[in-house]
């Protein structure tokens, strides 16, 4: 048997995880909490051998922050990221943290159970790539690289001198990019833009503390 | 011989009027090479010229005069012309040549040369008004455009470059102009609608120190400007609300989330229900008892409790948990905020003090104690454990802390003696209180 926590802190998907742990006969659920910046804590007095961990908890604590910390002091804990978020840097900050699994809440195929199964066995299950979501006129994933650094700074507030000061970049071709992005998309103002980008999980702002 | 006064009447007026008029001309060339400078030969030569001419004049005038009014007692100037009127005539014709020669010399110098006269025009043309005066403030130069601002501006022609400035820095303008900005730099948006920019360099020019006082129309820029603010203002309120609308992706996202555990949920209790159906109607072999009791196990389980959302003070609960799990007795003093933000660094800091107290303090009791102190919100840690020997050396969580702490505007303080205190002041907008 191996002893779980669960890290989410919505009521409805937190109780599902546990339900399914409640079924199998391998996991037994030790603790449950809602904010990701207790689990650390948890992990120093209790005897824990998989985290289910959701990336936005309660207060907007950070799950992969509590990952990284867990990491550090407990490598040999297993962590599975659970988002529904497809926020594209959240895998690579998973995989550079050095988490062992990554599941997307509503895409992913494989039943948690059995990724699971297959984290505890020592194999490290990511998605090919983050999902698919439509943006205006586009998918999310037709966005390059550098259109999504800049759409970052844009959902920040900041306005164009700023971003370019921030990327290295020249006012006029940060101007160029969002205009580039817009007409793509076909969002008619920088604010659609930018609040369709952050309803639809493309972007999340990392919060400050 | 020909005589002066044998010629017809109006001839010899003629010829006292071409005296004249070579005269004239002689007058200007010489003051034309005094007012410009021309070269000094040009100069003497037209000195000259103008002597002669001035001599000649008189002769013929007075010879003239005293011909028609038969004046006695003047018998050898009358000889002398009925003799030698030729002469005379000739040195006239002579004279008028040379003198329409240096008047042609002297344009064509003028034309070709930048005279005072030249750079006067040419300021006088400038779009920018220009005044350079010296150290007690006389002007040596101004063109009509400083002049007019002057009047506009102080209701005086610029007598005084000085006091001038001085009005233009201090803001004293008649009224109907608006002070944009004084100081070192004014701007003055005039009555008639256009705004000025003036500054002040010194100058040395010819050894002697001087300054000027350069205007400079900015209207169309300062128009500019001003629609620039009003854009910048609204892309400020609007960056602000896009901020203040990040606070709430998270609810967004959840709202999907619960959505689609519902999904789930309603997906597993339809399952479990069909295969009950199928195992109690045909019997079927591919599923055992177990499997289903597992089925509807997990399916009650999520019905057993109902769905309690988390409550604004969900995460202190927790935090009391995880102390009581440290062995940690922990009390919060004071009263707790709603303000997220807040919440978010109470959570922190508790975080690191439990570790510490437990792994560095060897403590039993933590206390956390929140209170307001002019626009801080403060959050103080302490325990009743051992206290630190030395300094505090901040490790990656403290130090994180307090760069979280400080990218807020905030402060994280510890100290060490009497005991140890770990303090986060955080700026607080508005504290409201659960």
């Amino acid at each position: 048997m191996y002893n779980v926590m669960v890290v989410e802190d919505q009521a409805m998907p937190r109780q599902l995880f546990e339900a399914f742990i409640a079924m199998s006969d391998r996991y037994t659920l030790v603790h449950s909490i809602k904010n990701a910046d207790m689990a650390d804590i948890y992990c120093e007095k209790t005897d824990i051998d998989l985290i289910l961990m959701d990336v936005c908890t309660e207060l907007n604590s950070s799950g992969l922050d509590a990952a990284e910390r867990i990491k550090a002091k407990h490598p040999e804990i297993k962590i599975i990221i659970v988002t529904s978020m497809p926020e594209v840097s959240y895998l690579e900050r998973a995989r550079k943290i050095g988490v062992d699994s990554f599941w997307y809440k509503e895409v992913s195929e494989e039943p948690i159970l059995e990724l699971m199964d297959r984290t505890m066995a020592g194999e490290r299950i990511y998605p090919d790539k983050t999902p698919s979501v439509s943006f205006g006129y586009i998918k999310s994933t037709d966005l390059s690289e550098r259109e999504i650094a800049i759409l970052r700074e844009v959902i920040g507030g900041d306005t164009n001198a700023q971003i370019a000061e921030k990327l290295n970049m020249s006012p006029y071709t940060v101007r160029d990019y969002v205009k580039s992005i817009m007409e793509k998309t076909g969002f008619r103002t920088r604010t659609e833009l930018a609040v369709k980008a952050r309803e639809m999980g493309i972007i999340i702002p990392e919060r400050k503390n | 011989m020909m005589s002066f006064f044998n010629l017809p009447e109006y001839l010899q007026y003629s010829v006292v009027f071409l005296c004249l008029v070579t005269l004239v001309i002689n007058i200007y060339c010489v003051v034309s090479c005094v007012i410009f400078e021309a070269q000094r030969r040009k100069l003497n030569l037209n000195l000259l010229l103008t002597a002669f001419t001035s001599v000649l004049f008189y002769l013929f005038a007075s010879a003239n005069f005293v011909y028609r009014k038969s004046i006695k007692g003047h018998s050898l100037l009358l000889d002398i012309f009925s003799e030698y009127g030729w002469a005379f005539m000739a040195l006239l014709a002579l004279l008028s040549v040379l003198s329409v020669l240096s008047l042609y010399l002297v344009e064509k110098w003028k034309r070709e040369h930048i005279t005072p006269a030249s750079i006067k025009e040419g300021i006088d043309r400038l779009p920018a008004g220009l005044c350079y005066h010296n150290e007690k403030g006389v002007p040596k130069l101004i063109n009509h455009r400083m002049d007019g601002l002057c009047r506009y501006i102080t209701g005086e022609p610029l007598f005084d470059g000085s006091e001038f400035w001085r009005r233009l820095t201090k803001g004293e303008v008649l009224p109907g102009n608006t002070v944009v900005k004084w100081g070192e730099n004014p701007i003055i948006t005039l009555s008639d609608g256009n705004t000025v920019s003036f500054t002040k360099i010194e100058r040395e020019i010819g050894g002697r120190k001087m300054y000027e006082i350069r205007a400079t129309d900015i209207t169309k820029q300062y128009g500019l400007n001003l629609e620039l603010q009003e854009y910048n203002n609204e892309l400020r309120s609007l960056n602000t609300r896009l901020q203040e609308y990040g606070e709430n992706v998270y609810d967004i996202t959840r709202e999907r989330e619960i959505l689609t555990a519902k999904v789930n949920i309603h997906d597993m209790l339809g399952k479990a229900l069909l295969v009950t159906k199928r195992f109690i109607e045909s019997g079927d072999e591919s599923i055992t008892k177990a499997e289903l009791t597992d089925m509807w196990k997990a399916t009650l389980y999520l019905f057993e409790g109902g769905f309690k959302e988390s409550s604004e003070d969900g995460s202190l609960d927790e935090l009391y948990d995880a102390a009581k799990l440290m062995g940690i007795n922990l009390t919060v003093k004071g009263q707790i905020p709603s303000d997220n933000r807040l919440l978010r660094f109470i959570m922190s800091g508790a975080r690191e003090s439990l570790t510490n107290a437990v792994h560095h303090a060897k403590a039993t009791e933590l206390t956390v104690t929140l209170y307001y102190e002019y626009s801080f919100f403060v959050i103080e840690y302490t325990n009743d454990g051992r206290r630190p020997s030395k300094p505090i050396s901040e490790g990656g969580g403290l130090s994180s802390l307090r760069q979280s702490v400080e990218s807020e505007g905030g402060i994280m303080e510890t100290e060490i003696f009497p005991r140890f205190v770990l303090r986060l002041k955080i700026p607080s907008k508005e504290v409201s209180y659960v």
